[in-house]
């Protein structure tokens, strides 16, 4: 039983020069005590989708086709009102820096304890206790004293914690992290990550991680969704794309990073280059967006986009000609 | 290796003053804390750490962005501690620097051209001359000529480090420094950029300092590594004998906290360091990483450790540390085999 599903979701952004497409066609659900990455460059449209989810986009883009569901109930015709009872609350988000997303006026205690207030009936005796016994669970100690501290006053891991406390105040069903450690140290990473997957254990919290960094996919997920230019590319489970991925950005994307090998046998072969840049949006025809990269590429490639494939159950592929790998 | 060394850098140490309100409760911070080595003409040399741990600091006196307290930068026969006025700014021909961020190092108000042009005006060099230098070093990195009129925020994050690396290259030196080059970058670029470097120190022998907190760059990209933490070189090695064979506790534990993406194929398991560095202000007596250390012993906290050279040139500041007979090993986190027992 899945307890988010996206279905077909759309989200356009209308400006004065046109509108273009930034979310197109994207379909995944996720279970409880699941981890799904969404993987992918700059611009291919990962935080628009996450966004969209907790319906938080910015002006001008609007969810324009299909339909998000939290536990069978729709999320993307609630009105405003009624949204706002559920982010926070059921559905919470961390992002990429932890310093522009706490507010540097309040202590973080303060903080943590305005979701509580806003979600729960808990007295103020009851919310204190709460927010320290929150901070405790996310592994820092001396909670007391940490409550009342400032954000300026903590380091970005420290900060990164706060906002998975704050986030974790209601205990939602889903955890929306977007690039929760590209700005803190590996070390620090390494932390972050075992004290999501602890707390994912005890509260069975599905979790939408947002990244570009595939050791991460291969240590954190379950299933795998790529996306290229607002579409999906592949999607499966994170053992097979990994080791068999199907389509050619897929593999340019494990290819083009050095990964870090340790032992004795260290193969020296060289990061292959995705070539160019992803395309500007509103270029885009009718073709499939990551012809003009792709080696593959041939006249079907440009003239129509593929449709999405099964390669093997539960692994499927948008690629004219993906390779059986 | 000290025979032909390009750069060697001696005891450095760089001391920042901070004050409290009303100049009250003053501080001295070691953020680079006598750190020595040395780098080979044409070799990669990198430098890791986490933040904090005076990576950049050490880059910056090096290039003489800020001031060295103590210690002696060589270049060739140049000592670059000892230049000033003139003399030094004569000599920044031969070491330039690529910059972490190529949305802020490049001067929006510049065209590409007059951005790679300006390191050779400093040398007073007459515009006219530069036009078949400029076009050279474009090619080099991989502009086309017509990209020269454009402004940098007409190109994107990989095409403005280049013209940042363009910069460097200008004035033909023999050192770059290269501060997190590729970081800023998004994934599917940062190859093309470390692929560039390659290609060009293969083609103009020229050597680089090379920092970064990213360990697969670091791998890919460097001969020699230096970890550091808390402004001191804790171990240094060549690439090959660091990632099969890390002597020292902290290199293990920033080795194996970094996520692989090949399930299964780990060499040894995560240790998960607890907490962060502490504060620069209050350093431990005894080895800087003993808080942290996984395998720590009461005599860790008694004493520093000395960073002591083994035969290959390596050099590691743990106490446990032994060699004999031609193997060397921690005794504490033993070979890879112990590795996986301790953890």
């Amino acid at each position: 039983m899945s307890v988010l599903k996206v279905d077909h979701l759309c989200v356009d952004y209308r400006s004065r020069a046109g509108h273009i497409r930034l979310v197109d066609d994207i379909s995944f659900d996720i279970q409880p005590n699941k981890t799904l990455a969404i993987v992918g460059e700059s611009g291919c449209g990962k935080s628009m989708t996450a966004l969209a989810m907790m319906r938080l986009l910015p002006d001008g883009a609007t969810i324009t086709k299909g339909v998000i569901t939290l536990e069978g109930d729709s999320l993307t015709d609630l009105p405003e009102a009624q949204m706002r009872d559920i982010r926070g609350a059921s559905m919470s988000m961390i992002f990429q820096e932890p310093m522009t997303s706490l507010n540097p006026v309040f202590s973080v205690g303060e903080q943590i304890a305005e979701v509580l207030r806003l979600h729960t009936d808990l007295d103020k005796q009851q919310i204190r206790e709460k927010v320290q016994a929150l901070i405790r669970s996310v592994g820092i100690s001396d909670a007391g004293q940490r409550s009342s501290a400032y954000p300026h006053e903590l380091s970005g891991g420290m900060r990164q914690r706060i906002m998975i406390a704050m986030a974790l105040a209601c205990s939602p069903k889903v955890l929306i992290a977007d690039e929760p450690t590209t700005a803190l140290d590996v070390t620090v990473q390494a932390q972050i990550f075992s004290l999501l997957r602890d707390l994912q254990a005890r509260t069975s919290t599905a979790i939408v991680l947002i990244t570009h960094d595939m050791g991460v996919v291969a240590e954190m997920a379950d299933d795998i969704i790529v996306m290229y230019a607002g579409r999906l590319a592949e999607r499966g489970s994170v053992e097979t794309v990994l080791s068999r991925p199907a389509h050619p950005y897929t593999r340019g994307l494990i290819d083009c990073v050095p990964h870090l090998q340790l032992g004795s046998n260290i193969s020296h072969k060289s990061v292959t280059e995705i070539p160019g840049v992803v395309p500007a949006l509103e270029t885009i025809g009718a073709g499939c967006p990551f012809a003009s990269r792709c080696g593959l590429s041939e006249e079907r490639c440009e003239a129509a986009m593929p449709e999405l494939s099964e390669v093997r159950p539960s692994h499927q592929v948008a690629c004219w000609n993906y390779q059986e790998t | 290796m000290i025979d032909q060394a390009l750069l060697t850098v001696q005891d450095l140490e760089v001391e920042f003053a901070s004050k409290g309100a009303l100049g009250r409760n003053k501080h001295v911070v070691k953020a680079v804390n006598g750190v020595s080595f040395s780098i080979n003409k044409g070799d990669t040399f990198g430098i890791v750490g986490e933040s904090g741990s005076g990576k950049t600091t050490t880059a910056l006196a090096i290039m003489r962005l800020v001031k060295a307290t103590k210690g002696k930068v060589s270049l060739g026969d140049m000592v670059l501690t000892d230049l000033h006025g003139e003399a030094l700014r004569r000599a920044r021909r031969q070491f330039q620097m690529v910059f972490q961020d190529p949305f802020s190092s490049l001067n929006p108000r510049l065209r590409a051209r007059d951005v790679v042009a300006e390191p050779l005006a400093m040398l007073d060099r007459s515009n006219k001359d530069n036009a078949r230098e400029l076009e050279e070093v474009f090619a080099q990195v991989g502009l086309r000529p017509e990209q020269m009129d454009l402004f940098p925020h007409q190109f994107s994050g990989g095409q403005r480090q280049r013209i940042a690396l363009a910069r460097a290259l200008v004035t033909r030196p023999e050192l770059i420094v290269c501060d997190e080059p590729v970081s800023a970058l998004d994934v599917a670029i940062q190859a093309q950029i470390l692929n560039l470097l390659k290609r060009i120190q293969r083609d103009l022998d020229v050597t680089y300092l090379f920092i970064s907190h990213d360990l697969g760059v670091v791998q890919y990209i460097c001969d020699w590594i230096a970890v550091m933490y808390l402004g001191q070189i804790v171990e240094v090695a060549p690439r090959a004998s660091l990632f099969s064979y890390p002597l020292h506790p902290y290199t293990l534990s920033l080795l194996s906290a970094v996520p692989s993406a090949s399930p299964g194929t780990k060499a040894w398991k995560a240790i998960t360091l607890k907490g962060e560095p502490p504060s620069l202000i209050n350093l431990p007596t005894g080895c800087i990483f003993a808080d942290r250390c996984p395998v720590m012993q009461p005599e860790c906290q008694k004493s520093p450790p000395a960073l002591q050279e083994l035969s290959d040139g390596r050099r590691v500041a743990c106490h446990f540390v032994e060699e004999k007979e031609g193997t060397v090993q921690n005794t504490l986190t033993g070979g890879l085999e112990m590795i996986n027992v301790l953890t």
